[in-house]
Parts: C-alpha cells; structure tokens; sequence
C-alpha cells in the first residue's frame, strides 16, 4: 500500500489516506459499540431503579455482562486504536507502518467483540465483566476476548513501528511531542496488560474447552486484575494525552513543564500496574503485607501521577488564556474560557469528574482498612464512572469533535446540540455517580439485580433515604443517556451526511 | 518555560491550596472514624 499524503490547510498536519481510514474505522467502530453499551445502560439504570425495576434476573445479569464489555473494553480500546494511529501517523507526519498489520488489528477486533456479544446475548456467558472461576462460560467468550486482545496487540506493534518509520524518515525534529509520549506510555501499559490478558484467558480457555481439569481462583483474580484494571489504565495514559491535545486545540495551550508532564507519564508505566491489586484487599490468599505494599505504596505514587496532570493541564490552560490578555484577578483565564467550545467543556468536565470525584474516591476505596467497608457495594461502580465515563469517556468525546473536521473531512452538524451535549452528560453523570456512591455508603452492593433485597427471604431495610438516592441515580443516569444519544446524533450524522470541507 | 510576572499561573495555585486545605480539613475532622475502621475484623 503506497503512502498518499494530503495536508489540513487548518493544522498544517499531513494526513497519510492509510492512517486516516484506519482511524476512521476504528472511531466509527467505537461509536457503534458506545451505542450498544448506553442502550444496555437505559435498560440496566431502569432495573437498578427499585420501583421500575424493569428486568428479569438473568436478562439483568447477561446485559450487565454486555454492558462491561461493550463499555470498558470495546468502545475504550477501539477509540484508543484511533488515539494511536491519529498520535504517531498524524501528530509525526508521518506514514503508517505495515498497513496490512494494522487492518489485522481492525479485522481480529471485531471479530473478537462480535463473537464475544454475541455468546453474551445467547445467554451461554452469564458471568459479569470479571468472570471469575468457577463461573464458566461457553468457551466461545474466552475465545473472542483473546482474538480482540492479540489485535490489539498487532495495534500497538503498528504504533510503534510508525515511531520507528518518523524517527529514520526524521519526520520529527527533537523529542516526540508530548501527546505522543502519553501514547507511548498508554501502548507500553498495554502491551503488559494484553500479555497479562493472554497469560488469564489462554488457560481458562482451554478450561473452558475440557482441556485443563481446574482453574485456581485466587491466580485467576490476581491475573485477572492485571488485565481487568490495568485495561483502565491504558485508558488514563490516553485520556491524559488527550487532555494535552484538547489544551493545544481549544486555546492553544503548550505544556508548562514538558519534563514535569514526561516524569508523570515514566511514573504510570512503572506503578499503575501494581496498583491493580486494590481490587484484592479482602482476598484471604494474599498476604497483608502484599496488599499494604502494592495499595499503600506504590498505588500513590500512580496517584501522584494523576495529581501531577490534573494541575499541569490546567496551568497550561491557564498560562495560554493569560497571554491572550485574560489576567485581571485570579480566575478571568477562567471566566473567559470558550466556554460554548464541546471540546473545552468536555476536557474541563473530564478533568474535574476524573480528578475530584473518581480520582479522589478511588484512593479513599483502595485503602484496606475502607475497603473493608466499601467492597462489593454501589459505591465502587459509584467510583468507576466518574472515572472511566466522566475522565476517559468525555475526554474521548471532546477529541471527536476535532476529529470529525480533521479526518473525515466534514463540518460538525447540530452546531447547538454539539455545544450543550458535555453539559448534559457531564452533569447526568455527576449526579448519577455521586448518588451511587452515596446509596452505596447504605451497604446496597454492586451486581446484584435485587439491591434493595425486596425479594429477600429475611427482612432488608436500607430505609426511605436509600430509595430516594436510587431514584435520583437514576434520574441522573438518564440525563447522561440523553448526553450519551446527543454525541451519537451529532457524531453519526456528520459522518453519514455532514457537509464536506473541501481541503 | 520561563513566564512573565502576569503570566504565572496563580488562580490554578490557588486551586492547587485549596484542594490540599480539604484534604488536610477531611483527615482533621474524620481522624477518630478513620482510626476505628481498625477494629473491624
């Protein structure tokens, strides 16, 4: 396949046509499967909300299978194959190396997912997002996932043979520019994460085959966790790097301290990993001092990574909006900020929801002594979409609105709807993930279709206060699902029939 | 990168202290529950 560049008369960008499909594809991909999952999420927040309570129980459980998956595993990765192709190919101007690998990536993608959704909805793979031995599924699950990770894995061996390619062409002059150092960072992540994915589901695979005659669940939880959470990780790096190209595109932001940011970034690689192991803190198998170690320590040095991009990016924000004249008092920078740009709304939205309401509660949740109080009840889901659904996914939204002009050539339709959807989002999910958190401090647990335990053979009783916090996840859950289908309608449309720009 | 006096990045600085004022605030006001967490288990 021979390299045909054209460059954005806008960004001055040379944009290989390779690249550009294939971050088209995956994009659309994504979209597709953010569909199903908030479709899923309407039917599962209506069956969380007790006097709707809309689902029978194994409808509940096998969405909810779904919904992890099509959410935190299909939409995430398929939009960070994009942030990929779009942080090496484009941001080095650059060709994309070994096309045919990276249509390998696409291709062992949704194939994966597609068997995997599809042995969920036939009802032989009841057993969560986590799957944990001894539930079993039909082996076909396992199988799916494992094709969807070795694609991903071609993926990032794209990525970096496209560093590789820009470093001996010299399409670059000096370092990589630091949004394609988060990327490096997100892939390294992923590289260990997919090994660690293979290193779980290979053999519980072949478990699942009659292959292997058991499966020990204390290992699988530990190298389960290496993948489950580490998947989130990879997410961080990416969110991370898009909260840096969302501050370049909105007002023109350039990183204060470069090798501040770096360091942040080198300190993901080295800790987040072994912060998984907070998903392990009532685990009888591992030690204290294991745990104490892996969550006490080195999980806030991860933590000290995010502290440290949550207030760069907003200096660099800060510094941009006062050379453009914004300095009187201490927050005109902010007062003035575009405001009505969804790229801008959407990186502050995410910035805040990531940092202070998922990023806080999630080194709160991972200390032993309150995870003891908090596990398995709604605050951790409560805790994990303000991460992963406010942080990564609004991020990822916010970048879709550049997109669309710069890759598929097209002007961004419903202008207005584009302009309010963060704040509909945004603030749903707000409410949604700090009610959950709040009927979770209730005892109410996660993953259970009766929360409430109406239909428990012994009395619950959470009190009126705990009902009415439900209602008002849910109203919350709502509001976001609006947000949810606005993104889909001005991202749907301006790729089907958006007015072309002719660059 | 080397800033200009009224470039400097303040209203975040402040941001900056006022997290870390409700931090330290949270641990002040929350010590006895926190420590007591202890004797469960």
């Amino acid at each position: 396949m021979e390299a045909v560049f054209r460059t954005c008369p806008v960004t001055g960008l040379k944009v290989e046509r390779n690249a550009e499909t294939l971050i088209m594809f995956n994009a659309v991909t994504s979209i597709v499967f953010l569909l199903v999952g908030g479709l899923l999420a309407l039917l599962l927040l209506l069956t969380r909300w007790q006097a709707v309570h809309l689902l029978p129980a194994d409808f509940f459980y096998r969405l909810l299978t779904l919904h992890g998956i099509a959410m935190l595993v299909a939409w995430i990765v398929f939009f960070e194959m994009a942030v990929l192709y779009f942080a090496s190919a484009i941001l080095l101007n650059t060709r994309l190396s070994v096309p045919y690998l990276a249509w390998g990536q696409y291709g062992l993608m949704v194939v994966g997912a597609a068997i995997t959704a599809v042995t969920i909805l036939v009802g032989q793979a009841d057993v969560m997002f986590t799957s944990y031995v001894p539930l079993k599924a039909h082996h076909m699950y396992y199988f799916g996932i494992i094709l969807f990770a070795v694609g991903a894995i071609l993926g990032v061996c794209v990525f970096f043979a496209t560093l590789g390619a820009a470093r001996h062409e010299k399409t670059y002059v000096g370092s990589v520019p630091l949004v394609t150092f988060g990327a490096i960072a997100a892939a390294i992540i992923a590289l260990l994460t997919l090994a660690h994915g293979a290193i779980v589901f290979i053999p519980t695979w072949l478990w699942a085959l009659g292959v292997i005659p058991m499966m020990d669940p204390e290992v699988y939880r530990l190298l389960f966790w290496a993948f489950g959470h580490s998947t989130q990780q990879i997410n961080v790096a990416a969110m991370i790097s898009c909260w840096y190209l969302l501050g370049t595109l909105t007002v023109g932001s350039v990183p204060v301290s470069e090798k501040f940011s770096r360091s942040a970034f080198t300190l993901y690689i080295l800790f987040i990993m072994i912060a998984s192991e907070h998903h392990l803190l009532v685990d009888p198998g591992i030690s204290t001092a294991h745990k104490e170690w892996n969550t006490g320590y080195f999980m806030h040095l991860a933590v000290l990574a995010s502290m440290m991009h949550a207030f760069s990016v907003p200096a660099a924000v800060e510094v941009a909006q006062r050379k453009k004249g914004y300095t009187k008092g201490l927050f005109e920078w902010l007062k003035r900020a575009p405001w009505g740009d969804p790229g801008f709304s959407s990186l502050v939205f995410s910035v805040v929801g990531f940092g202070f309401l998922g990023g806080i509660t999630g080194v709160i949740y991972g200390t032993e002594q309150l995870n003891i109080i908090v596990h398995n009840t709604l605050r951790v889901p409560g805790h994990f979409h303000a991460t992963v659904v406010i942080g990564t996914s609004m991020a990822f939204m916010g970048i879709t609105y550049y997109v669309l002009p710069l890759i598929f050539r097209r002007e961004v339709m419903f202008p207005g709807i584009a302009k309010l959807q963060p704040y509909v989002f945004g603030t749903g999910m707000f409410v949604f993930s700090t009610a959950m958190m709040f009927v979770g401090g209730f005892g109410i647990p996660r993953r259970d279709w009766d929360i409430t335990g109406a239909e428990a053979p012994f009395p619950v009783a959470y009190g009126p206060t705990a009902d009415l916090a439900l209602a008002v996840m849910a109203v919350g859950g709502l509001v976001a699902i609006v947000g949810g289908a606005m993104y889909i309608l001005v991202a749907v449309s301006t790729v089907a029939i958006g007015k072309k720009i002719n660059r | 990168m080397s800033l200009k006096e009224e470039h400097r990045p303040l209203g975040t600085n402040a941001l900056i202290y006022f997290f870390f004022a409700c931090l330290v605030a949270f641990y002040l006001l929350n010590w006895k529950e926190l420590i007591g967490v202890w004797n469960v288990g």
